[in-house]
């Protein structure tokens, strides 16, 4: 088989499941498709554009989105900095893949049993004598600052990123470019702010991008530990098409086809096809 | 697997090729398959039944009905009628979603020939004319059903009319901590006082189960049962809705988590009730207090308790998809589900608890008897005494404005 081919093979693979189910959306959110549709009309838009349920959805996914990632990363490139400093142990390496072992689903359980108020944590704060009673444990699940969701998104990718950062950075000979930079008069931290986060950030760009737009698509972490307003765009989608309202339906494929054209829009407009050189 | 809405939309990727492709399937034969059993002699349905291979889609959220259906249900028709019963597992939205989908596409034959449903899923189907039927006059067992009664014969305010046939009735109970709560609030106006007084341990799950109950204390703000039965009525549920959120505003910064979150199902309301953080919980099942004290999940000190103003009194059916191509095989096994003898054994709370279909009066008296000797219920209420405070569904369109309402004037407010 021939390159062209096979690309074109693979092409239609991945992108026309994509495309078709994007126009099965589409047709149904207009009313043409599905059987509690009489015809075409604008009614589920019209009724998904004056939500504010909806915006405050993508709004709020966003957020989330965007504060665990710069948590993840920031943390991520500390960790890295600090380990390709010396040799990297067999713990070091455990430590790091344990977490990515873990589906979303599990992870989310986890910290759910860990930060409720009557969970883990704060029967241990309990038995150490440091609140009277576990109702007295802070609220970090179904809370409004989002504690839980964003702990387990950063629990679940801050080990991916910190292999990558360590890998590129490793592959980018950054020791020997920090003993450079000290040699000619640099300090560690100057190094660090100017040549090793930013080369790291540009390099590894596509791959923020696309572990952003996962986070997004994120559906049993903000179902478990979120609030039940607003709700993350994935749980607002699948509510629409499962509760009891089957004319909903169609105002769950419309928020897909605003979800779905709104990513697309967001990696052509700041995903520059060059930075998947790296890939 | 992480459902994005993504991969939602490559769900959809077989469906979407039909139908953009513009392939249409040929059309149901509900018309022919109706007439065909129709004409068939019960013993000539007995016949084609033997050797098929059926599979039903239920609720498996229960160690107790799941063993009940592997371990009677399942061997009991392999061995008298040589049916293959698989059970798979889905509730609700995941049988209206996947016949849904499946009469979109014009498919032929489902991928499930019978199913559990409730009422807001018999509502759907039928809008949806995913139900085959009528059917249940066939059944031989079908006269012993106590079709009179009305919290059996009518669904959400809808004649059954054939396409369901029922299979256990139930009452929604509050579960409460005995230990905690001696004398458990009677009424509303003593429910949000006692909230008041104990902040953080009184929630309403954000499900079918918390819509239940809501349901119960619109028909309450109404002014009775009689108030609210027949069709939707816009005028009253304008009424009893707005002293409904006023009341839900009132109480709201006491409940669970400040009324900031609320439980997304009846099993998260049970594992925070297990847990300690709340002291109420509630069950569509009024005897599910002694099943959960029996598994071991909830404290012994669990009681159940349905309050003064009443609370909604329901059953649970069994249907027929309308694309399936094994209808005798399902009606054979729906036939056996509400045999006396699966009935009582379905009745005793140490296997379901599951209050029975049936009228006792039209047992022969062996039947009788054995009905009347199943041990009483430790933790919940006896249904003789609960009997006069069960309120009927209200029409399906009550729940959904309720639904929607709640997450506006309560969630988002």
């Amino acid at each position: 088989m021939s390159r062209k081919a096979a690309i074109g093979l693979f092409m239609l693979i991945t992108l026309g499941p994509l495309v078709l189910g994007l126009g099965y959306s589409l047709l149904y959110s207009l009313g043409l498709i599905g059987l509690m549709n009489d015809g075409f009309t604008l009614t589920h838009w019209n009724y998904l554009f004056s939500s504010t349920g909806a915006w405050q959805s993508l709004g709020y996914t966003v957020i989330v989105t965007v504060v665990s990632l710069l948590l993840s990363i920031g943390s991520a490139l500390f960790l890295s900095w600090s380990l390709i400093q010396r040799p990297i142990t067999f713990k070091d390496g455990l430590s790091l893949f344990v977490p990515m072992l873990f589906p979303p689903l599990i992870a989310g359980f986890v910290w759910y049993q860990l930060l409720n108020p009557a969970g883990f944590l704060s029967r241990l704060v309990f038995a150490f004598g440091l609140i009277d009673q576990l109702a007295s444990f802070p609220r970090w699940v179904n809370d409004s600052w989002n504690v839980g969701i964003i702990v387990t998104h950063v629990y679940l990718i801050f080990p991916i990123f910190s292999i990558l950062f360590l890998a590129q950075s490793r592959k980018l000979r950054m020791p020997e470019m920090k003993t450079l930079a000290v040699n000619l008069g640099s300090t560690s931290g100057q190094f660090f702010r100017k040549v090793y986060a930013p080369i790291l950030l540009q390099t590894t760009k596509p791959i923020i991008w696309l572990y952003g737009i996962f986070l997004m698509g994120m559906y049993e972490v903000p179902l478990l530990l979120g609030r039940s307003a607003p709700q993350a765009v994935s749980v607002f989608i699948t509510e629409k098409m499962t509760r009891f309202n089957l004319y909903d339906i169609p105002v769950g494929h419309a928020m897909s086809v605003l979800y779905t054209v709104t990513i697309l829009l967001i990696v052509s407009l700041f995903v520059r096809k060059k930075a998947f050189s790296v890939l | 697997m992480t459902v994005t809405p993504f991969t939602h939309l490559l769900k959809q990727v077989g469906l979407a090729l039909l139908v953009m492709l513009g392939l249409q399937g040929c059309q149901s034969s509900d018309e022919g398959d109706k007439q065909s059993l129709a004409d068939q002699s019960w013993d000539q349905l007995l016949e084609t039944a033997k050797g098929q291979e059926v599979t039903m889609m239920m609720w498996q959220g229960d160690p107790l009905i799941n063993r009940y259906m592997s371990d009677y249900a399942v061997p009991l028709l392999d061995s008298v009628h040589n049916i293959k019963l698989s059970i798979v597992s889905g509730q609700g939205n995941d049988i209206v979603n996947l016949l849904m989908s499946e009469l979109e596409a014009s498919k032929q034959s489902s991928e499930i020939d019978m199913m559990w449903i409730n009422g807001e899923t018999y509502y759907q189907l039928r809008q949806i004319k995913g139900l085959f039927g009528p059917f249940t006059d066939q059944l031989p067992n079908s006269p012993l059903i106590n079709w009179d009664n009305p919290f059996i014969g009518t669904d959400f305010q809808q004649p059954v009319e054939g396409y369901e046939c029922p299979w256990g009735n139930v009452q929604m109970t509050t579960i409460y901590r005995s230990d905690k709560i001696p004398t458990p609030p009677r009424d509303l106006v003593a429910l949000e006082a006692w909230v008041k007084l104990n902040p953080g341990k009184f929630t309403i799950g954000y499900d079918f189960t918390g819509m239940t109950l809501l349901k119960s204390w619109l028909i309450d703000f109404a002014g009775g049962q009689a108030a609210i039965d027949g069709d939707f009525d816009e005028a009253t549920y304008q009424r009893a809705s707005s002293q409904l959120w006023a009341y839900l505003n009132r109480i709201k910064p006491y409940l669970w988590n400040q009324g900031e979150s609320f439980p997304s199902s009846v099993a998260q309301m049970h594992q925070l009730f297990a847990n300690g953080e709340l002291w109420f919980t509630m069950s569509n099942n009024d005897s599910e207090v002694d099943n959960k004290i029996l598994q071991g999940v909830f404290p012994e000190s669990a009681r159940a308790y349905v309050p003064e103003t009443g609370t909604i009194q329901n059953s649970h059916y069994l249907g027929i998809a309308q694309l399936s191509d094994r209808k005798e095989a399902a009606m054979v096994i729906i036939n056996t589900l509400i045999s006396p003898a699966a009935q009582f054994h379905k009745m005793q709370p140490a296997i379901w608890g599951d209050g029975t279909v049936l009228s006792i009066a039209k047992l022969d008296s062996t039947w009788q008897q054995k009905f009347q000797a199943i041990p009483g219920r430790r933790f919940a209420p006896d249904r003789a005494d609960i009997q006069s405070r069960a309120l009927a569904e209200p029409a399906p369109t009550y729940m959904i404005r309720l639904f929607a309402d709640f997450k506006k004037e309560i969630i988002e407010s």
